[in-house]
């Protein structure tokens, strides 16, 4: 096993967080991704300031932002090889947020910007022969895209959105595969079940933030649920459908994110947006 | 730039429709949501790279049109500049909306006084330079949207010329349905308040505690419905029923006694 070039997004706290710290300790070369220098400087210290950790800031609710920042972080890797990619932030806005295209913020920040991230990063990654791991989660089951309505203008629910992004994720893991298992790169998915983070509680209030805050308290350590990312990274390419992983094993995700017509007209939807 | 197939065709409304402070994001939300009814836009927003990013993707029908300006609402040789294209390519606007606007939160005597004058400059001065200038090129039915604010109706201390200044629109809406209903301009005013429109606001509404949690709307929802409002004529839209309901219960305040309520709890929320 050798030492491996890795960003990791949604790297100010949470799963993000606790797999840059796993990854410090083994002496990868990180690249982590916060929103700002504040955060990045904070997260950067309560590591212990580790030589083989770089923090790179970029405001994943701008399209713009993520290409001017793909081309800073393809700078920290000398030998232009991206082996892994590891999307974990999100955002959980409890009322309607845009960014500046007008694209609603959870559709942005926890799809968008993936696809857009990995495609910038897309070279590095092939060649590495890289892999690509993005969160999803179990109430993607529940969802269903609607094109005519992709960023819930016409009502907005903090929780319809998070399925339909977390559902996102599925529909462009596949397709990405089936575009690029080609090129020897792979995507995965991991379902890490519920995590005790403030994914739904920095952006939230009253109810739901109390909500929130009580259930995380039943969910796992962050850190526990860092290895699952680290076995993935660590085993042999698996490029055998499932591509989404629970508790370490393939388990197929719901027929919807499977489906090839729908995927394919997803990407081709997202892509335009991401221009 | 074709849209995503999946989607019904809406047919092309040939109407125009034009939006001042169009990348800020309420303007977005009403550009976007006029753009899925089938109208050109035309878009005026005082930094053009902000504004042109915004434009650039926006999925458009074909033979749909997007114009941007840069303008600055305060000066008129900018504005001059969108009329004259206007009268020069023969289009006349059938939907105005006033969204452009400043806001400075603070007290008085502790503002810039640049802050302080452009508050009444935009929303007061540049506002009524658009709906005087926009009779030269009406259509035949013209609806003017007014964005002003709930604070509007309230002597509001931290938000002194801001809540005058948005008092005078209202006003200012009141009379024009009046005085140009032979002349078939409808103006409407809209008055919200709590809306987060940025992430950053999402956080000070989190501040104001239960009233604000229950006074504040998605903004979504309010682009939709204030155009059809407008369309129907409707006066004063207030988004959110308690926001109406605790209007209505002010307007039976004295309001020297309303401004030292309104001061005590605004003063919290500040220090």
């Amino acid at each position: 096993m050798y030492l491996k070039n890795i960003v990791v997004t949604g790297t100010t706290s949470g799963i993000g967080y606790a797999i840059v710290k796993a990854l410090a300790a083994r002496g990868d070369h990180v690249v982590a991704v916060t929103l700002n220098d504040a955060l990045g400087s904070k997260a950067y210290q309560s590591l212990g300031s580790p030589q083989n950790v770089s923090f790179v800031s970029i405001d994943l609710s701008s399209n713009q932002a993520i290409e001017k920042g793909s081309h800073k972080i393809k700078a920290l890797f000398s030998n232009q090889k991206i082996d892994v990619l590891i999307h974990c932030a999100a955002i959980v806005p409890q009322y309607y947020i845009t960014n500046e295209q007008g694209y609603e913020m959870q559709f942005q920040v926890n799809h968008l910007a993936i696809m857009n991230l990995t495609l910038n990063l897309l070279d590095y990654i092939k060649r590495a022969e890289g892999i690509v791991i993005a969160t999803s989660s179990r109430v993607h089951r529940s969802a269903t895209i609607d094109f005519d309505d992709l960023m819930l203008r016409k009502k907005y629910f903090l929780f319809n959105a998070y399925k339909k992004s977390k559902l996102a994720n599925v529909l462009f893991a596949y397709e990405f595969n089936r575009r690029y298992l080609k090129d020897h790169v792979l995507a995965y998915l991991v379902d890490p079940r519920l995590v005790n983070t403030k994914i739904a509680e920095t952006n939230t209030r009253g109810i739901i933030r109390l909500f929130w805050s009580i259930r995380r308290r039943f969910g796992q350590d962050p850190n526990a649920v860092a290895s699952y990312f680290l076995q993935l990274i660590d085993q042999e390419k698996n490029d055998q459908e499932p591509y989404y992983y629970k508790y370490g094993k393939q388990v197929e995700p719901s027929n919807y994110g499977k489906d090839e017509q729908i995927a394919k007209r997803f990407w081709e939807a997202s892509e335009k947006l991401i221009k | 730039m074709p849209k995503d197939s999946g989607k019904q065709v809406k047919s092309l409304l040939n109407k125009y429709a034009l939006v001042t402070g169009a990348s800020g994001g309420l303007g977005r939300e009403f550009v976007l949501e006029l753009v899925e009814r089938g109208y050109h836009v035309i878009l005026l927003a005082r930094n053009k790279e902000r504004l042109d990013y915004f434009a650039h993707n926006l999925l458009l029908m074909d033979h749909q049109m997007v114009k941007t300006f840069e303008c600055d609402i305060t000066k008129d040789d900018q504005v001059k500049t969108v009329f004259d294209y206007l009268i020069n390519n023969e289009i006349k606007i059938d939907m105005l909306i006033n969204n452009a606007g400043y806001d400075y939160e603070g007290w008085f005597n502790k503002a810039s006084h640049e802050d302080t004058i452009s508050i009444a400059q935009v929303n007061v001065l540049g506002t009524l330079n658009m709906i005087h200038r926009i009779l030269d090129v009406k259509a035949k039915e013209l609806t003017i949207i007014n964005v002003a604010s709930l604070a509007g109706f309230f002597p509001m201390p931290m938000k002194a010329v801001y809540s005058a200044s948005k008092r005078f629109i209202i006003e200012l809406t009141r009379t024009l349905n009046y005085e140009l209903k032979d002349d078939n301009v409808h103006l409407t005013v809209l008055c919200p308040a709590g809306m987060p429109t940025k992430i950053e606001v999402l956080n000070k509404i989190k501040a104001l505690g239960l009233i604000g949690a229950m006074t504040t709307v998605n903004f979504n929802i309010v682009v939709k419905k204030t155009i059809d409002k407008a369309l129907k004529k409707k006066e004063i839209y207030i988004p959110g029923w308690l926001n109406v309901f605790m209007l209505k219960i002010s307007l039976l305040i004295p309001r020297r006694r309303l401004v030292k309520k309104l001061g005590k709890k605004w003063k919290r929320t500040f220090e």
